[in-house]
């Protein structure tokens, strides 16, 4: 058994009741430092923000008010910045926005991304991405080469070299090895303009095929008409997984120009590509289509054959076509399959 | 309808007045046409009353069914009210008029040559009386008339649209964006329209509010995505009030999907903005709506 005598006992209580009271001091006085600091951005912002408004909207040129000089008020122009940011769009107020994050605001977070703490190291790398501040690019180019960075610092600087250094950036896309999830490969493609996908589409082929099925699905996110003969072409592909997920990306896109190109899929054996089918081939008029839709609702899979009697009931008349199938057709499945779409009507 | 009075002032003037009256409920002008006979002393209208008669069953059926023809002894000889009309409008009908009298000719008046020449007044408010209008038409008519054959000169006394308050309600939870949107809207230099501006945190304060309880024109930015009450509950519930076509609601988002926009279109949006947009564009959207109020 320990022997421990009152008297120390009561020593240790007097220490450890000091420190607990030097820590409830402390955690107070770091709560009123904190509500002090965000009454000041409240105030800041109240203050400034018509003054921000009228610089960023041209209708005064900056004045020295306006130039953050503390911390405190660093943050308070953040909020102000990443409101214009995130709902205004503008070439102007984005170059405003540039200029003056790369002026006034680049110490500040230059200093952020050599601190310990994750959260405002991450905060400087958002802050860059959205304020585009070039300057800090090199920096974080340095910052790349060192090794324990977290998966989201990672992204946030392959999405920096996207920004800043586009010509490099798509010379070592290919050979990205890095540990993106397909969230976050895929955002970092979606941020990317037109462009840059376009020119990315002539090496897709170098890319990681898991990398590959993402980048399709991304074209088809976008939705942009000029991607569809690169699509097309993948028809081709010895992939039937680059094939099929370039049928999705095209029906996300919803204008077909060559129905001939799209028939060879109407007996393809795979069932998912016939599915697809069904879907783009919505994207003609009936009266063009219809005989394909047909044969494709009288397909030996489930899936297809619903596919296909959506499309058809979805179209102008689709209803009517419906109803002349059940009337005439042989195939139970099939005309179970069209019932369905119409609702039990028939 | 077609109407089959002949000109008597006293129905004219209760006719012109039920119609002016309405102009500024619906915001949609009439326009009345002064029309006088170039070459009167030519044609002797008076000593051969058929003439006249046929140019009035000419006018009828040239006018559409919803415009009134009346016809005089005096100048003008004949008084037309162009329901839901502006100058141009009545420009053009008065063009195809003199087109077709000069080129195929009245029916059973193919002998004569009929020139006309008119005074055209746009309505736009209630303000002065049906005889103020007639004494400018009148000489207005006469000016044109001593000009020459297929002339119009127009009335522009009248034509003044009346000012009209109308309510803007910003919606967003982000103070900040409030009040640039305020200004923006503050800002906004709406010909014919006062502004009174006022922001809303999210659904559940704007609803609270008696704001909306009012009869102006009400326009409606709101965020679709907002504390305690949405703002496409709030989109919900004002297009279930009666008479709910006096609210504009214009949605803005950051979720771009065709579904989320089909939706809010459904739901009774009068437009979606889709986060980040330009503020210019959304000025210009603005007066376009407010211009596309008056017809």
């Amino acid at each position: 058994m320990i022997k421990i005598s009152i008297d120390f006992l009561i020593k240790g209580i007097g220490v450890l009741s000091i420190i607990l009271v030097f820590l409830c001091i402390y955690v107070v006085l770091y709560r009123i430092k904190g509500k002090t600091a965000d009454k000041k951005i409240k105030n800041y912002i109240q203050e400034k923000q018509d003054q921000w408004y009228q610089y960023l909207n041209d209708e005064i040129s900056l004045s020295q008010e306006l130039i953050p000089v503390d911390h405190t008020e660093m943050k308070a122009v953040e909020k102000i910045f990443l409101v214009y940011v995130k709902n205004v769009s503008s070439p102007i107020i984005q170059e405003k926005i540039r200029k003056f994050s790369n002026e006034y605001l680049r110490k500040y977070y230059s200093r952020l991304l050599r601190r310990k703490r994750w959260g405002l190291r991450m905060n400087a790398l958002q802050r860059i991405v959205d304020f585009k501040i070039d300057s800090l690019a090199e920096q974080c180019k340095k910052i790349e080469k060192k090794g324990n960075l977290s998966s989201e610092e990672r992204f946030y600087l392959l999405l920096i070299q996207s920004i800043f250094y586009e010509a490099a950036f798509i010379e070592k896309f290919a050979g990205l090895s890095s540990e993106l999830s397909e969230y976050e490969y895929k955002k970092l493609l979606i941020g990317f303009d037109s462009e840059i996908l376009k020119q990315l589409t002539y090496q897709m082929h170098k890319f990681a095929p898991v990398y590959q099925y993402y980048f399709i699905d991304v074209l088809g996110i976008r939705r942009n008409l000029d991607f569809l003969p690169f699509l097309e072409d993948n028809f081709s592909h010895e992939d039937s997984e680059i094939r099929i997920r370039s049928l999705k990306a095209i029906s996300e896109i919803g204008i077909i120009i060559n129905l001939n190109k799209y028939k060879v899929f109407l007996d393809s054996p795979l069932w998912e590509e016939r599915l697809m089918l069904t879907k783009i081939l919505g994207a003609f008029s009936l009266e063009q289509v219809y005989p394909y839709l047909e044969k494709l609702l009288q397909d030996e899979n489930w899936q297809v054959r619903s596919s296909a009697a959506k499309t058809i009931g979805v179209a102008k008349d689709g209803k009517s076509r419906l109803e002349a199938f059940i009337a005439t057709a042989q195939d139970q499945y099939a005309i179970d399959m069209a019932r369905e779409v119409l609702g039990g009507e028939s | 309808m077609s109407s089959k009075h002949t000109f008597e002032q006293s129905i004219t003037k209760q006719i012109f007045n039920t119609l002016r009256e309405h102009v500024i409920r619906s915001r949609t002008t009439i326009t009345v046409v002064f029309l006088g006979l170039y070459n009167e002393n030519e044609l002797h209208v008076d000593e051969a009353p058929n003439i006249k008669e046929n140019i009035t069953v000419f006018l009828k059926n040239e006018a559409r069914k919803s415009d009134f023809v009346f016809e005089s002894s005096r100048q003008p000889k004949w008084f037309i009210i162009l329901s839901s009309s502006g100058e141009k409008e009545a420009a053009a009908f008065l063009r195809r008029l003199f087109m077709t009298a000069k080129n195929k000719g009245i029916p059973a008046l193919e002998n004569h040559k009929i020139l006309f020449s008119a005074s055209v007044a746009e309505i736009a408010n209630n303000e002065g009386t049906f005889e103020e209008l007639m004494s400018k038409g009148v000489s207005t008519l006469a000016g044109s008339l001593s000009k020459g054959p297929e002339q119009i000169e127009y009335i522009s006394d009248f034509k003044k649209r009346p000012s009209e308050k109308i309510r803007i309600s910003i919606l967003d939870e982000n103070a900040i964006f409030r009040r640039v949107l305020y200004h923006t809207l503050k800002n906004l230099n709406l010909e014919y329209f006062e502004t009174e501006v006022k922001e809303f945190q999210d659904g559940y304060e704007f609803l609270e509010s008696d704001w909306y309880h009012s009869s102006h024109t009400h326009l409606i930015i709101m965020n679709d995505i907002l504390p305690r009450q949405s703002g496409l509950d709030v989109l919900h519930k004002i297009r279930m009030l009666p008479n709910n076509r006096r609210f504009i609601v214009f949605v803005m988002s950051k979720r771009n999907s065709q579904e989320d926009i089909i939706y809010a279109y459904e739901s009774g949006a009068d437009n979606y903005l889709i986060k980040p947009f330009n503020l210019r564009l959304l000025e210009i959207e603005i007066k376009r709506t407010f211009e596309r109020l008056w017809t």
